[in-house]
């Protein structure tokens, strides 16, 4: 009887994997493209990109025949994919719609964006490994403003310790459903806004920007890998943030059980749909009317670093007043 | 002679594991009641046993020696191996031509030797005197001068100094005058600070082997801030986080596994590609890829990314700070954020050194033929590092394995048994966070296996190679064949673009100008007190009076220091 309990609960957490998987997979393209449509709103562009049309890029990126740079081949042949399995197991370790999922214990913040910044750095090596001058600059550039990551990320980690004492999302969302997270929020939501600021570099457009630049030396698949995983990287860093500020919209699996099964989990998975649509507006903003124009990575970095601090210190203050 | 001191190094690193696995050896190993609670500096021995198996060179063997005698030797003989380790990297060949002032540092060791002698005269000055005498083995500097003269290049007798530095560390005895909160909180700045100009030293060194030499500063200053979290825990009587920074200081000793592997492959990569000058490397990854790979997997576990070792000392350093006592107040909460951001910035700019480093070694063409005329190493010659790379990734995966064995040789020997092997996984100082890095690994290997597979049978078929250069580029010069370093990524354009992000150049040379300026200045204002300071010296009018008035008053700074 056990026994069978177990294998029960391994199979529900590895199906609720699968479609969490699923569900993040097929939607990158959909949350890109709606982040450059609104992006393209908010900046007043005449002709707006068809969301969908990313899809479409995509597909014709992949079906392109293969070509590659001589001058380091072998690892161009592997870095996107790099980069790929890296976003792929930050985005295994955030939950999306439901908690459960086998690896939840591993939900640290520092590895999901130890994860989320080796992809990063993948997808930055694609661009030296030819040696060529144009996308070796585009890509030592960018490394240079995505270095404010790491301070913010170990600031952001510190907040989180201080809110719960496991310091991973699964606590923070199982300490939701038990406690009131108004008194936390604001500090959270400051400590999703830094690692917004710092994770979503480029998202201007898919035929502008330093990232073309990067990878202008690929064609077929890897190129296509590779834009499919720094979009891969956006969306996740947005999935952190909704975590961060909603964690009480993310379901528990031992309700599954006792409520409608299918009802539960598609209410789950259109607030997270919702929620993301939110982040995105949020994202989308942001780049527009926040950090755009000259000097956007030194003001990005230092936006970012100020609210991590000020998220403790609000954390603080709050506790004190509470 | 080298493959038999070669296997007494391997005997002694036998030996060590031994001793740390609890067997009862005849004579057997007395442990000391250290700074560190809880752990025997006998575990030391285990990385630098490694190091001395895979060390080359005499001055290499010398410093292993002599760091072996720090290690076990009591308070005296181990500042004698300190300094015989000091001594052998001023005199070594790689010295730098300007040689660095290593007197303080041999002064420090001589008063510390003392004050560890006999205790309780001058317990209180104990940190400090470390921290000085120290400050040449583990590499620390507060200077970010990176000219090749002013900087050793990195070689195995590097890491013989930092675990000598570490013994040292180990041998500072615990509780009393030693540990005040004071010296925490000071030693936490300093090793924030050393961090982030160790980091910077790398990120501009022109040498692979100084970028190397940075990074181990960057190691180094890591013992010096967990030194001093180690002594705020045992002030505020924290046993706990006295545990989990000695859990981290034994972390911070398996990354010499790293470090020792990584002194293995650039020698490696030295022999079959010259001189490790970064302005005529490149391409490295094309030319010798199963080296290449090897590098990348050292550079990983030294960059504090998932899921190798340095990611476990970066997550518990991060815990230990964070459970830092904080005052009882938000004046308290302000510099743990502060130790953190400077932590988190000097971890940033290594994270770029490192970059910097796979861009210009690894990444693009060769740059002159000798380069362009390496390749990978040939049947047995690559078998040592193979080897050598084992032992990072097992500690990397199962690090409280690597704790259990170091943990074992503090506690008396009980004829034979193993460390706790339980648990695996690395916990918070509270024991509410806990990290299973095997768990992480296992989940990276599965994503990248996806991926793999993913990879495999959705592109069946192989991407056609087009030299760049027909993809509308300029052609390559006929006279530089291999390359114009100019228009490839160059090796000191990281720290170029760092200065470029946070002011422009037009800016920048005019604080220049101004901060040279005010220097002159100060320098003229000070002169010139001196001078009138000096004159009634000098003319003996005021000579008696004016010292006894200046010592009463250092004296009485000293005293309401101390308390």
């Amino acid at each position: 009887m056990t026994l069978s309990l177990v294998l029960l609960a391994r199979m529900q957490s590895l199906l609720l994997l699968a479609c969490h998987t699923a569900l993040v997979v097929v939607t990158v393209p959909l949350w890109i493209g709606l982040l450059r449509w609104m992006m393209a709103t908010m900046d007043g562009a005449r002709s707006l990109p068809d969301p969908a049309s990313y899809w479409r890029l995509l597909r014709r990126a992949w079906r392109q025949p293969g070509v590659r740079s001589a001058a380091g081949a072998q690892i161009t042949a592997v870095a996107p994919w790099v980069a790929l399995a890296a976003g792929l197991g930050a985005a295994l370790l955030v939950p999306s719609f439901t908690l459960g999922m086998p690896g939840g214990d591993l939900s640290d913040l520092l590895a999901v964006g130890g994860l989320l910044e080796m992809g990063f750095l993948a997808l930055v090596i694609v661009s030296l490994a030819a040696g060529l001058a144009r996308p070796g600059q585009a890509g030592l550039r960018t490394a240079v403003r995505g270095i404010m990551i790491q301070p913010v990320l170990l600031l952001a980690c510190a907040v989180l310790g201080m809110c719960l004492p496991d310091g991973t999302l699964a606590g923070l969302v199982r300490q939701a459903h038990v406690a009131d997270m108004n008194i936390i929020r604001v500090p959270l939501a400051l400590v999703a806004g830094a690692l917004l600021l710092v994770g979503v570099t480029e998202s201007s457009g898919p035929d502008s920007g330093p990232f073309t630049i990067m990878v202008e030396d690929l064609a077929g698949p890897d190129r296509a890998v590779a834009q499919y995983a720094r979009d891969l990287l956006v969306v996740v860093w947005m999935m952190l943030a909704r975590d961060l500020v909603w964690p009480e919209s993310v379901m528990e699996p031992d309700i599954l059980p006792r409520s409608w099964l299918v009802v539960s989990i598609a209410a789950a998975v259109g607030l997270w749909m919702l929620h993301m649509l939110v982040a995105c507006g949020c994202v989308a903003a942001m780049q527009v009317f926040i950090v755009s124009g000259r000097r956007q990575a030194a003001r990005r970095g230092g936006l970012a670093l100020l609210c991590a601090l000020m998220a403790g210190v609000l954390l603080f203050a709050g506790r004190g007043m509470g | 002679m080298v493959p038999f001191i070669r296997a007494g190094w391997a005997a002694v690193c036998l030996l060590a594991l031994l001793v740390c696995l609890g067997v009862a050896l005849p004579g057997g190993v007395a442990p000391g009641s250290g700074f560190f609670a809880g752990t025997g500096s006998v575990a030391l021995l285990v990385p630098l046993a490694v190091a001395g198996m895979v060390a080359c060179g005499r001055y290499d063997l010398a410093a292993c020696a002599g760091a072996a005698l720090a290690i076990t030797g009591g308070p005296v003989p181990s500042c004698i191996g300190a300094g015989w380790v000091l001594w052998v990297c001023d005199n070594s060949p790689h010295a730098p031509p300007q040689r660095v002032q290593h007197a303080p540092d041999r002064v420090a060791l001589l008063l510390l030797a003392a004050g560890t002698a006999w205790a309780g005269r001058m317990d209180f000055l104990l940190p400090g005197l470390c921290w000085i005498a120290t400050r040449g083995l583990l590499g620390l500097s507060f200077s970010p001068r990176v000219a090749a003269r002013a900087i050793r290049p990195f070689h195995m007798m590097d890491m013989a100094a930092l675990i000598a530095g570490m013994a040292l560390w180990l041998h500072l005895p615990a509780g009393g005058m030693v540990a005040d909160t004071r010296w925490g909180g000071m030693l936490i700045v300093a090793g924030c600070l050393l961090y982030g100009t160790a980091s910077w030293r790398a990120l501009c060194a022109g040498d692979g082997r100084r970028v190397l030499a940075g990074l181990l500063g960057g190691t180094g200053a890591l013992v010096i801030v967990i030194a001093g979290l180690t002594r705020l825990a045992q002030a505020d009587d924290l046993p706990a986080m006295t545990a989990c920074a000695s859990r981290t200081f034994m972390l911070v000793a398996g990354m010499m596994l790293t470090w020792a592997f990584m002194a293995r492959v650039v020698t490696v990569m030295e022999r079959e590609a010259g001189p490790l000058v970064l302005l005529r490397l490149g391409g490295l990854g094309v030319l010798m890829p199963r080296l290449s790979l090897l590098c990348a997997i050292g550079l990983l576990a030294e960059s504090g990314l998932p899921p190798l070792i340095g990611f476990s000392v970066v997550w518990m350093l991060l815990r230990l700070l964070a459970a830092m006592p904080h005052g009882g107040g938000l004046a308290g909460t302000i510099p743990l954020l502060l130790a953190l951001l400077a932590l988190g910035v000097g971890w940033a700019v290594r994270m770029l050194a490192l970059i910097r480093m796979v861009a210009v070694m690894l990444c693009g063409r060769p740059r002159t033929p000798r380069c362009a005329g390496a390749s990978d190493p040939r049947g047995r010659a690559l078998w040592p590092v193979v080897l050598a790379v084992l032992p990072v990734i097992v500690v990397s995966i199962w690090p409280e394995y690597w704790l259990g064995l170091m943990e074992g040789a503090g506690h008396p020997a009980h004829g034979s048994g193993w460390p706790v092997l339980a648990e695996v996984g690395l916990l918070s100082p509270d024991g509410a966070a806990i990290l299973h890095p095997g768990r992480l690994c296992l989940l990276v290997a599965a994503g990248g296996g996806c991926v793999a597979v993913l990879r495999r049978l959705a592109v069946p078929r192989p991407a056609r190679q087009v030299a760049g250069w027909q993809q509308g580029a300029p052609a390559v010069p006929p006279w530089m064949v291999f390359g114009d370093p100019l228009t490839q990524a160059g090796p000191g354009n990281p720290a170029r673009i760092v200065l470029d992000m946070m002011t422009g150049l037009t800016r920048r040379r005019a604080d220049m100008y101004d901060y040279a300026r005010l220097r002159r200045h100060i320098r003229q204002t000070v002169c010139k007190g001196t001078r009138r300071l000096s004159r009634p010296w000098r003319e003996s009018a005021v000579y008696g009076p004016v010292m006894m008035v200046a010592l009463c008053m250092g004296g009485l700074i000293f005293i309401a220091w101390h308390g």
